[in-house]
């Protein structure tokens, strides 16, 4: 029975374009779950490196918006929309690879601090080349195609993401990446390539984070560096896998939807007070549950077969 | 845990979407994001006192007659808060017109936010008004249902452009005079640039452009900046900057004993708390204005008085275009005499209207600019004591521009 | 532009702007360094407490730097207590959870400054905004208490951990919590203490920040990101390592300003972060230790 739900949930959520209008709010979930299931790609691809690597990265937003503009400048020299997102995944790989390569060297809040680094430099970069991002103006996309489309290359990344987190945890680099996690010096001295592999998570975790950046391209129809390249987009993915769960299967995902509804809702709905009911959530979240969703659902779990036996 | 995923999913859905549309029409609802929080909370905060004065007025004076329920209808005014950001500027459009049922859209603050979240109101067909987007990239998009009505920063750097030819007429300043030109890296300080660039190359024997550079939005030291401008030797300085770059850069400018025969920071300058900080120091500074306080209109007069007395401080821009922005789209709504959206868009589309407290108080937004509207802008200069002078263009000028400054 | 008076003039500012630098960095800094916390509601605490002079300021015509007599204790206080009811209960945990519990912190700050205060800016109207000293070129006096402070912030911290019974067991305590709880030192209260101070010193550096910027609720953000920046190069947790790389900031970001655009000066900082850590791990002190 279990194994059936994420079948029947997928076959739900590709059903919801068409069965929106006739649900009250239909068309606008529809919209919503759009960035909803990017940010399920993204925050499960970062997971791959904050995650199973334990390497917080705040230097996705770089990613994103590599995807982003690799999709408005084809799309605009006449591309078929849904092929842009492959170089724009190819050239987030290797840029990941470029500064990866140097910087995950470092460990702990060094790496971290790098990536803010990172992070800002390329949103600066892309400020100033005026020739190729447009500068702070950005780039328009011109308005069209179907309706759907963005929705469903959402939710084919998400299909994309998980196969590609099951895989990579399954498979021998993800237990590298699990032993680097765990004691760095004993994984080296066990031979393992602590340097190339951890490349190759930030890689595949760029990949899929740069396609979810050219969706959102063709979804908003406008890219501009102040946002596709934002600080706050890096933050946005930490938050979402830590709310959730870091290195785990559903975390990721969980703590996507939690916070997708918390920034819509609270915005929509409390215009004085949202930063700080959101901050004080978080604050109850990292004092009660620091491990995120998924370890209070095992412990709930636990407390009902307890007293069910 | 997967069950708990899909549980958290339906929640997470539900608590987004929620009913709408009402059975029966009993009051006009008009939906606006602000940026309240984030990089443009100033400006957000004004065009939300905007807003709320216009509808205020409206409401007191018995509502907007509609035709197709034969009496007057209240305004509601839904605000919610962007955060600065161009997908929640989106997001929360479209939660406003689908869940929310708001009959017509206000537009947001800032050129960035106002390109993205303007797709919106083109996809639901809904009419949307806009007083905070200048660049003319947003009207090149051939939308139907997007307004504008703030002009080009182009139009207002070429305004600059077009005073200072006047004054090099009157003697005042040397001609050809040289231009030290900075610029905020922002879509207004980049068409600002643009339109600086177009006047100077189309009158070499007028200008010539001795410093071109752009800045940070909120930089924290501006005194590598006020080096070049002092090795540039300039005639003319002008910077395109948002308030807090405003006082730093000019306090840099002050402390380091600078003087030009025209110093102007495009719309910033006639703020009265940038008095409060620089003292006399704001004496003589040019700015260009999309409306300000000193235009002699009654209807302006009107609207200051009534924005003082609510409000308090109206020496910025934003107040008075947000004001007119919210009652363009009610006197559309009023000609339609329904909110039906098609008749109301039509309604913006053909309007000429009078008696708006914007410069040339005309309010029409002609279809070859994609409907932005193509007013002139003032130019205001600071007088001692915290008066002010319009001193461009001649039909608008309350007195002479004082160039160069007294010592 | 490449005359010696331009070169001077560079001189004079970059290290000016890196004394505001260094007395941004300096409670950061502490915090990390007795405790390996980033603290995300730096930027926060600069805010509010420039906020806090600026309301003395209109309430009462307080100096600033006279205010900072009472916001500095008081932030202590406050300090101590977000320590003791907050930050003490995820120190241990997961490393996300102090820096995410933090984050949230800071949320609620800003929320709080714009309850109050608004979004707009606002401005702190000093009689001695303008005065300048002539130091060759005319150098404002708002800048140079500013690099006082940084300066005398330098030594009183070393001073205190060098020479105090706390600052001791605050070197302690980051040096190997477990042998100075062994040695009778309640890591938990030193902790608690070393959270007080730096909070203190935050709050202070936001005062000093009111003298020179238009503050909004936005107006930490930018400013904790450079810190981070300072800290590094700093190599973490050294004292005298925040002075320099508060210098050798404003050293670069001045340099890039005028020899290059003044658009540079934020890339600069960051290119600057990257490669030093690419390279020397151990931040600018690395360069002297063998």
């Amino acid at each position: 029975m279990t194994r059936l739900i994420p079948i029947l949930l997928l076959i739900a959520l590709a059903a919801l374009p068409f069965a929106g209008p006739a649900i009250p709010g239909g068309v606008y979930i529809t919209r919503l779950a759009v960035i909803g299931l990017l940010y399920i790609a993204s925050a499960t691809a970062w997971d791959l490196v904050g995650g199973l690597t334990g390497q917080v990265s705040f230097g996705h937003s770089a990613f994103f918006g590599i995807g982003a503009y690799m999709t408005a400048w084809l799309v605009g020299t006449g591309w078929p929309m849904p092929l842009t997102l492959l170089p724009g995944a190819l050239l987030a790989a290797a840029y990941g690879a470029l500064w990866g390569w140097p910087c995950l060297r470092l460990r702990g809040p060094f790496f971290a601090i790098a990536t803010i680094g990172v992070g800002e430099a390329t949103r600066l970069i892309a400020l100033l080349a005026e020739g190729v991002t447009g500068g702070a103006t950005g780039l328009t996309l011109s308005i069209g195609g179907w309706e759907h489309t963005a929705y469903y290359l959402a939710l084919g990344l998400v299909v994309v993401a998980f196969a590609l987190s099951w895989l990579v945890r399954r498979s021998s680099l993800g237990l590298g990446l699990s032993c680097i996690r765990e004691d760095v010096e004993a994984a080296t001295s066990i031979g393992i390539k602590v340097g190339w592999l951890q490349v190759q998570a930030l890689m595949l975790s760029a990949a899929v984070v740069a396609a979810a950046g050219g969706i959102y391209a063709r979804y908003l129809y406008y890219v501009e560096p102040g946002d596709v390249f934002s600080f706050n987009r890096g933050i946005a993915l930490i938050l979402m896998a830590t709310i959730g769960g870091l290195n785990s299967k559903w975390g990721p995902a969980i703590g996507a939807v939690i916070f997708l509804g918390l920034e819509q809702g609270l915005a929509a709905w409390f215009p004085q007070g949202h930063l700080g009911i959101y901050g004080l959530l978080l604050i109850g979240v990292m004092l009660y549950e620091p491990n995120g969703v998924v370890a209070f659902g095992r412990k709930l779990r636990g407390v009902a077969s307890a007293a069910a036996r | 845990m997967f069950r708990l995923f899909v549980v958290l999913f339906a929640v997470g859905i539900a608590g987004c979407g929620g009913p709408a549309t009402p059975a029966v029409l009993n009051e006009i609802i008009l939906g606006a994001t602000l940026p309240l929080t984030g990089k443009e909370s100033r400006a957000g905060l004004y065009f939300k006192n905007g807003y709320t004065l216009a509808v205020d007025e409206i409401n007191a004076a018995g509502g907007v007659m509609i035709q197709s329920v034969g009496r007057k209808l209240p305004i509601k005014l839904e605000i919610v808060d962007d955060k600065s950001d161009s997908m929640t500027a989106v997001q929360l459009a479209e939660h406003l017109i689908t869940v929310r049922g708001i009959h017509a859209l206000l537009g947001t603050y800032e050129t960035k936010l106002v390109l993205a979240q303007s797709v919106v109101p083109e996809r639901h067909k809904i009419p949307y008004v806009t007083g905070g987007g200048a660049a003319s990239e947003i009207f090149k998009r051939d939308f139907k249902w997007v307004f504008g009505l703030l002009s080009s920063v182009e139009a207002m750097a070429a305004t600059f452009m077009d005073w200072l030819a006047v004054e090099q007429d009157a003697g005042h300043l040397a001609r050809p005079a040289r231009i030290a030109l900075a610029w905020e890296n922002t879509a207004h300080g980049q068409d600002f640039r643009a339109g600086t660039e177009q006047r100077v190359a189309a009158h070499a024997d007028r200008f010539t452009l001795v410093m071109n550079e752009a800045f940070e939005l909120n930089s924290k030291d501006f005194t590598p900046l006020m080096l070049k401008l002092k090795a540039a030797t300039a005639d003319v300085f002008m910077s395109d900057t948002h308030y807090p770059d405003f006082v730093l850069q000019h306090k840099t400018y002050l402390q380091m004993g600078l003087t030009h025969p025209v110093v102007a920071y495009g719309p910033r300058g006639t703020e009265a708390d940038a008095r409060a900080t620089l003292g006399d120091g704001v004496n003589y500074l040019v700015s260009g204005q999309w409306w300000t306080q000193e235009l002699p209109y009654p209807e302006s007069r009107a609207f200051v008085k009534n924005y003082t007395a609510k409000y308090g401080d109206v020496s910025s821009y934003y107040p008075g275009l947000a004001y007119e922005t919210a009652r363009t789209m009610i006197a559309a709504i009023q000609t339609a005499g329904t909110i039906e959206r098609e008749p109301v868009r039509q309604a913006l589309a053909a309007m000429d209207r009078d008696g708006a407290i914007l410069p040339g108080r005309r309010v029409y937004f002609p279809a070859k600019t994609g409907n932005q509207i193509d007013n002139p802008s003032v130019l205001v200069q600071n007088m001692p004591g915290g008066t002010f002078r319009i001193v461009y263009p001649p039909d608008a000028a309350t007195g002479a521009a004082l160039v160069p400054p007294p010592r | 532009m490449t005359d010696s008076a331009t070169l001077a003039s560079v001189v004079i500012f970059g290290v000016l702007l890196g004394g505001v630098y260094a007395a941004m960095a300096y409670g950061l800094g502490l915090i990390y360094g007795v405790m390996r916390i980033v603290n995300l509601a730096h930027g926060a605490v600069l805010m509010l407490a420039a906020y806090a002079a600026y309301a003395l300021n209109t309430r009462f015509g307080l100096d600033p730097l006279v205010a900072s007599i009472v916001i500095v204790p008081i932030s202590y206080g406050i300090g101590m207590l977000l320590y003791s009811v907050l930050v003490r209960r995820v120190v241990h945990g997961p490393p996300m959870a102090s820096l995410l519990l933090l984050f949230g912190v800071g949320l609620v700050g800003r929320n709080i400054a714009y309850l109050i205060w608004t979004g707009d800016d606002r401005s702190i109207a000093l009689s001695y905004n303008l005065t300048t000293v002539d130091l060759g070129v005319p150098v404002p006096v708002t800048k140079l208490v500013i690099f006082g402070f940084a300066l005398a912030g330098t030594a009183a911290l070393y001073a205190f951990l060098h020479w105090t019974h706390t600052g001791r067991a605050m070197r302690a305590v980051a040096r190997d919590p477990v042998a100075a709880e062994l040695a009778g030192l309640s890591a938990d209260r030193i902790s608690a203490r070393a959270f007080g101070v730096g909070t203190a010193l935050a709050a202070f550096a936001g005062v000093l920040l009111s003298m020179l910027y238009v503050i909004n609720p936005e107006f930490g953000s930018a400013l904790q990101l450079k810190t981070f920046c300072i800290i590094v190069l700093g190599g973490m947790d050294s004292i005298g390592g925040i002075l320099a790389g508060a210098l050798t900031l404003g050293l670069a970001e001045t340099a890039a300003g005028v020899y290059g655009g003044t658009a540079w000066q934020d890339l600069v900082s960051f290119i600057l972060l990257v490669g030093i850590l690419v390279t020397r791990p151990g931040g600018l002190p690395s360069f002297f230790r063998r």
